[in-house]
């Protein structure tokens, strides 16, 4: 449950940037968040609300952007779509030789006002 | 135009924000991790002018962490190189007392509901250690082999620690715990006569998720396979 921690992180960047603003209230987070990266949706969306009390966020709908995870393989010279870090190429079966996208975990942007 | 939700209004500020009827959106692409990852880096700096080398240790809760580390001490004692230790639980100073009975200084972290360590807390706990220069630290982390993957501590070095009483498609399972560690201890070997754990196996995936990964098969009880990982351990700076 390390959401807990990444929810407080994500309404502490919320928090601070709408007060950059002068906004007085957060209605709406965005959230990219990469398949490998060790994030579960439903965890998070569980966390979220507990880690916006007392804040600027406190209310705010949050909105989780999935992003696809590509692995990279050297032999084939292709990208290929992982779900998992066991996933393997498309066309030879190999493992990943590097990660290219999905560890992504970003505030992409607020909806303040 | 807004190209983040197509709506277009033309941008006029700075903070790229504009007015969307009662809201506006305020684009911000920041990474999550960042206040954890600068803490992280700030330690990494610290660690580097001292040239003190830190791993960080990550298992499943039981799979021999601190056994494996009071081993690891007294052999390592009355060699050149001061040590330290970082130990982190959920509660309980259980652990910081059994590394203090070796005579090594430890200083222990509780970290209550979380579970896993933290680049602020491990920053505190290494100034409070204030490791000489040369030092080998380690930090033992929450058992726990999915969260603490995900904080960078400001380490040199990770090391995943799997038993051979759990079972042997763990690094299956955790995949993330085994794709970024540096190093693979295989603990309590000397219970392998009594288990049907599949060495190759679970060796096998690990290195899938990790292909150069160096894994030591050994027993901290008996001291069996133990010289590898001691050889490994001198060569971290």
């Amino acid at each position: 449950m390390h959401e807990l921690s990444i929810a407080q992180a994500i309404v502490e960047v919320a928090d601070s940037e709408a007060r950059k603003v002068g906004a007085t209230r957060v209605a709406r987070v965005v959230v990219d968040v990469g398949g490998l990266s060790g994030i579960v949706a439903d965890s998070l969306e569980f966390c979220f609300p507990m880690a916006c009390k007392g804040t600027l966020v406190e209310g705010a709908e949050l909105c989780i952007e999935p992003i696809e995870a590509r692995g990279w393989c050297d032999t084939c010279d292709q990208e290929f779509a992982m779900r998992d870090l066991l996933d393997t190429c498309s066309r030879c079966g190999g493992f990943a030789n590097a990660i290219r996208a999905g560890q992504e975990l970003a505030v992409r942007t607020i909806d303040v006002e | 135009m807004c190209d983040e939700c197509g709506c277009g209004q033309i941008q006029t500020s700075d903070d790229h924000s504009h007015d969307h009827g009662e809201t506006r959106v305020v684009e911000i692409r920041q990474n999550v991790r960042a206040a954890n990852d600068a803490l992280a880096a700030q330690n990494r700096n610290w660690l580097r002018a001292r040239e003190v080398a830190v791993v960080n240790l990550i298992s499943s809760p039981g799979a021999g962490k601190t056994t494996l580390l009071e081993r690891t001490l007294r052999e390592l004692q009355g060699g050149d190189r001061p040590l330290a230790v970082v130990e982190g639980d959920q509660q309980t100073d259980n652990d910081a007392r059994r590394i203090a009975a070796t005579g090594v200084a430890v200083v222990q972290i509780n970290t209550g509901s979380a579970c896993h360590l933290n680049a602020h807390q491990v920053g505190h706990a290494l100034q409070d250690l204030d490791p000489p220069a040369g030092a080998l630290v380690f930090v033992e982390n929450v058992g726990n082999l999915i969260c603490p993957a995900g904080f960078d501590l400001g380490q040199g070095a990770d090391v995943t620690v799997l038993s051979v009483t759990e079972g042997d498609d763990k690094p299956e399972k955790y995949p993330e715990a085994f794709h970024k560690a540096d190093a693979m201890v295989l603990s309590k070997i000397d219970l392998l006569p009594h288990l049907d754990f599949d060495v190759e196996r679970a060796e096998r995936f690990a290195r899938a998720l990790n292909p150069n990964l160096p894994i030591f098969r050994l027993s901290a009880k008996t001291g069996d396979g133990l010289q590898g990982w001691l050889d490994w351990l001198a060569k971290l700076t």
